[in-house]
């Protein structure tokens, strides 16, 4: 399973859109979309500390590790 | 060493719209209609001889020869002249057919090395659009470059091969008076050079296109 996001659920507790987050934390609804949905590759730390900020969070509120297989391998290069 | 100053602000557009990319594409767009053009020709040929003929229809093969010393002389009034050689002669033994499985056989040959051209083309045709498009770093152009290196690499081998058989073929089969038919083992090393350096840039092209994909992936 590897990292688990879970922008769902605070963004449930926080009473917050994605569209008004993504306005607030300065990144594109479908960059947003792609961090919610587990598909992002990286996360730069600016943006992890800008959706800190605004979801009044740490990161571990945010992120998660699963115990299992992983999305994918480490590069190796 | 650093990069030198203004790398950047280059002169010539090298991909994209209007730039060095998208003129090369042009030149292969030429280049893909010429060959198809030149398919059509030589299929048309084929046939004929086929159909009419077979068995005498003109196959020209190139050989490489050396004159037999004392068929040839070398003098001058002026200069000292100690003999000399006459070094990479070649030229063409042209042969009849002799029959239409012959012929089937040289058209099949003739057929494989045209396919070979045109699919080396079509798939430059292709790269070169995603240049001009600007888009250089996608997987499909990977797997292009892979096989366009490969492909030079394994005509090259399989027309030295050919070139060598036939030679020695020819050496056995052929009797020649004043020159000698070489036994032909050459390849053209730039060729293979270039087969080998597209293998690389196509790996280049591999790390370049995950490192895209992972920064269109980052947040």
């Amino acid at each position: 399973m590897g990292i688990v996001v879970h922008l769902d659920r605070l963004l449930v507790e926080r009473k917050m859109t994605l569209t008004e987050l993504a306005e607030r934390v300065g990144i594109t609804i479908a960059n947003l979309s792609v961090f919610k949905t587990n598909k992002a590759k990286a996360v730069r730390f600016s943006t992890l500390e800008a959706l800190c900020r605004e979801l009044r969070c740490q990161p571990g509120d945010l992120l998660e590790y699963v115990e299992g297989e992983s999305k994918e391998e480490p590069r190796s290069d | 060493m650093a990069a030198p100053e203004g790398l950047e602000d280059r002169v010539v557009k090298v991909i994209g719209g209007g730039s060095l990319a998208s003129v090369l594409g042009l030149v292969v767009e030429v280049a893909w209609y010429l060959s198809i053009v030149g398919v059509i020709l030589v299929a048309g040929a084929g046939l004929r001889g086929l159909v009419s003929d077979p068995a005498e229809v003109r196959l020209d093969w190139p050989v490489s020869i050396e004159l037999d010393r004392g068929s040839y002389e070398i003098a001058s009034d002026q200069l000292r002249v100690e003999g000399g050689r006459l070094l990479e002669m070649s030229g063409e033994l042209g042969l009849l057919s002799g029959s239409r499985g012959f012929l089937l056989a040289w058209l099949m040959l003739g057929g494989m090395w045209l396919a070979a051209i045109l699919a080396v083309i079509y798939q430059l045709r292709a790269l070169f659009k995603t240049l001009a498009a600007g888009t250089p770093f996608v997987r499909a152009n990977v797997w292009r470059l892979r096989f366009i290196g490969t492909v030079i690499i394994a005509v090259e081998v399989f027309m030295t091969l050919l070139r060598l058989l036939v030679s020695l073929y020819l050496r056995a089969n052929v009797t020649t008076t004043g020159f000698t038919v070489k036994i032909d083992f050459r390849f053209t090393a730039e060729i293979l050079f270039v087969g080998f350096v597209l293998l690389v840039i196509a790996e280049i092209f591999r790390q370049g296109t995950e490192m895209r994909e992972e920064q269109a992936l980052t947040v």
